[in-house]
């Protein structure tokens, strides 16, 4: 079954490799500057975490241009610096294969997993070729793997308090309320994998659903293996260098949103029956937020979201019961000032979203486009709230958003079961939240007026209590 | 007999498959085992009804025999609409979305332009294939999009020279301000 998903080329390739132990794929997009330096930090942690073992590295490149490949192995070939060289015992094999062209993300999952299927690989890495990329990643990536304790190493970074704003306030809070596991990285860009989860799911009937290819495939390698209840871990591997400077909101949403919709139906059983959630474990470190001065300009994200919604209306109609319409767009009108987008209505947005994009009430590429601007609001809301934020403050806000969205669980599943009349009476319930978290119950941030941010420093930040819509009014929580 | 038929055979189930169930539902239209049945109910009707009346030999066969070979072109016709509207409505709304996700002025402008356009488009495809005023439609829908090109073209060199100007000061501006700017991966 797997040689089907190989090209010839490719096959015949792995067939001279032999079986081995440890897969390392590198996928490339011109990338030539760079590889050589990965290549050898792949080689120099082979050698160093596993050196009685037998290891592939592949390179997966989509259409470089600038001679990557061969950069690749060149690098495989060459010897290694004086004080990395050491005699390793096995025979270091390279070989490339070509992915989707263009493609700046590390697609192309399910033939690298036929690959380690055919090698009967115990453990594979996926890595991004980054400056950030050290020895030490193999032995993060591929030691929980190889000692089978794991089925998915998901990664931890240092990462700025506003980078990855999509991740941390729709992707990481759904995904953990779906799937009741903790990963703060579900769509990463390094990541590991066991042959066993390779071959499992290989043979299972999601690998081969059209939409799972329309989603990121490591959003679906992620959700497949939490849905099953695979082991998952996490491992921090320092710094993350930006391989993705994309300013296109669209596409970045239809890999993240997109996809966790598109997997909700599949596992819907499995996701049904999870209540809260649960970390998972740390191999090593944990998450580290910076919090360096930035300079955004928020005006331009409040402008769009206020258009987006005024605009949107007859395709927002479609997708959103008329009571949350109805609150967006007063908080939409409300001028910046007094703007507030609180957690509980963007995660009823979301949730209703969802459904939307289950029911296909109308094209789902479109439910996406339209949850853009909506997202673009929340966006503005939390940058405005937290610029002078610590980032443990940050991290609690957003804590506190993963809660609202696990207690609003229930209102989606209304949805998703086709009740009638669901309700989210008491979104809004008192409750003990972090001091730092009171981001989501109508608690709104005031003055956000400044046009720029100019980053972390005062702790004086100003709230205020929404009045009409914002948390005031919900009798305490009661599910239907 | 019809609907019975087309429920053992699982029609309703292809029908959502083929995409056409959520066409007729976008288009408010009856599910399409419904619409099936309710087009053989029909022509079987009408079949019955002018044969009977050719029967009473009234001199009437040649037009009836007329009105036969023109059924297919009406339901030609009806299907040009049908998927003329529905064509116009995804189209819409995909520029809407486009454009307010671009940032661009007006975009419901553009949508419904867009929305018009296609419209007239499917009608004027629909009344050639009924052989309605043939000439006479292909003419007014080439006056109609000429004049409506020639008429933006116009608007946007002469009347909205300020506006051109603005948008493209604005977005020479804004590039000159992202400069400044730092950049947030959303990822």
């Amino acid at each position: 079954m797997a040689e089907q998903l190989l090209s010839d080329d490719f096959l015949r390739q792995l067939m001279n490799v032999g079986e081995v132990d440890l897969v390392v794929d590198l996928p490339t997009h011109n990338h030539a500057a760079i590889v050589g330096k990965v290549v050898q930090a792949v080689r120099v942690g082979l050698l160093k975490y596993f050196p009685r073992e037998r290891a592939v590295l592949i390179n997966s490149d989509a259409g470089s241009r600038d001679g990557s490949v061969q950069a690749v192995l060149q690098a495989a070939a060459a010897s290694l610096p004086a004080d990395a060289a050491r005699s390793s015992l096995r025979t270091f094999h390279a070989v490339t294969a070509s992915r989707g062209e263009g493609a700046s993300t590390p697609s192309g999952l399910v033939p690298l997993m036929a690959a380690a299927d055919l090698l009967q690989a115990k453990a594979c890495a996926v890595i991004s070729p980054t400056e950030s990329v050290n020895p030490d990643w193999i032995q993060h990536l591929l030691g929980p793997l190889y000692r089978r304790e794991f089925a998915l190493v998901a990664p931890l970074y240092r990462r700025h308090k506003f980078e990855g704003l999509l991740i941390k306030l729709l992707l990481y809070p759904m995904m953990r309320a779906m799937y009741g596991k903790r990963i703060r990285e579900p769509y990463p860009t390094d990541f590991g994998f066991s042959g066993r989860l390779a071959s499992e799911l290989l043979a299972g009937p999601m690998a081969w659903e059209p939409e799972a290819e329309g989603m990121g495939d490591q959003l679906w390698l992620t959700t497949s293996a939490v849905a099953n209840g695979h082991a998952v871990c996490e491992a921090f591997l320092g710094a993350k260098a930006q391989t993705d400077h994309t300013s296109d909101l669209v596409r970045a949403m239809r890999q993240t949103a997109g996809g966790l919709f598109a997997s909700l139906p599949g596992n819907v059983e499995r996701w049904q029956t999870i209540q809260g959630s649960e970390p998972v474990p740390l191999t090593d470190g944990g998450a580290e937020t910076t919090s360096e001065p930035l300079r955004l300009n928020r005006k331009r994200l409040y402008a769009m979201f206020r258009s987006g919604v005024t605009e949107l209306q007859p395709v927002l109609s479609a997708i959103l019961a008329a009571k949350t319409l109805a609150e967006l767009t007063g908080f939409a009108a409300a001028d910046e000032e007094h703007f507030c987008f609180p957690d509980a209505l963007w995660a009823r947005v979301v949730y209703e979203f969802a459904v939307s994009y289950h029911k296909a009430v109308i094209s789902r590429d479109h439910i996406i486009q339209a949850l853009v601007p909506l997202y673009r609001g929340k966006l503005y809301e939390f940058l405005t709230q937290n610029r002078h934020a610590t980032a443990e403050e940050v991290e609690g806000r957003v804590e506190a958003l993963c809660l609202v969205f696990e207690r609003l669980k229930v209102y989606l599943l209304q949805l998703w079961n086709g009740q009638e009349g669901a309700s989210y009476e008491g979104n809004d319930p008192p409750r003990a939240e972090p001091d730092v978290g009171r981001s989501g119950e109508g608690v709104c941030a005031s003055g956000a007026t400044a046009d720029r941010d100019a980053g972390s420093g005062s702790r004086g930040m100003a709230h205020r209590v929404c009045s009409a819509g914002c948390g005031a009014g919900h009798p305490a929580y009661q599910p239907v | 007999m019809v609907r019975g038929i087309l429920r053992i055979s699982r029609f309703e189930r292809l029908s959502e498959n083929a995409g056409t169930a959520r066409l007729l539902n976008k288009a408010a239209l009856p599910s399409s085992s419904e619409l099936l049945s309710a087009f053989v109910f029909w022509v079987t009707w009408l079949g019955f009804f002018l044969l009977g009346i050719s029967e009473l030999g009234l001199g009437l066969q040649q037009h009836i025999s007329h009105l036969f070979l023109y059924l297919p072109r009406i339901l030609v016709a009806a299907l040009i609409v049908l998927f003329g509207l529905a064509a116009a409505s995804f189209f819409s709304r995909a520029a809407l979305l486009a454009a307010v996700n671009s940032n661009w002025p007006s975009p419901r402008l553009i949508s419904g332009a867009i929305r018009f356009a296609l419209v007239v488009l499917a009608l004027a495809m629909a009344f050639e294939q009924l052989g309605l005023a043939e000439q006479t439609i292909i003419a007014a829908f080439s006056i109609l999009f000429g004049a409506l090109m020639l008429g933006l073209a116009i608007a946007f060199g002469l009347g909205g020279q300020h506006l051109a100007r603005r948008m493209l000061e604005r977005r020479f501006s804004r590039e000159h301000e992202r400069e400044h700017e730092d950049e947030l991966s959303p990822l």
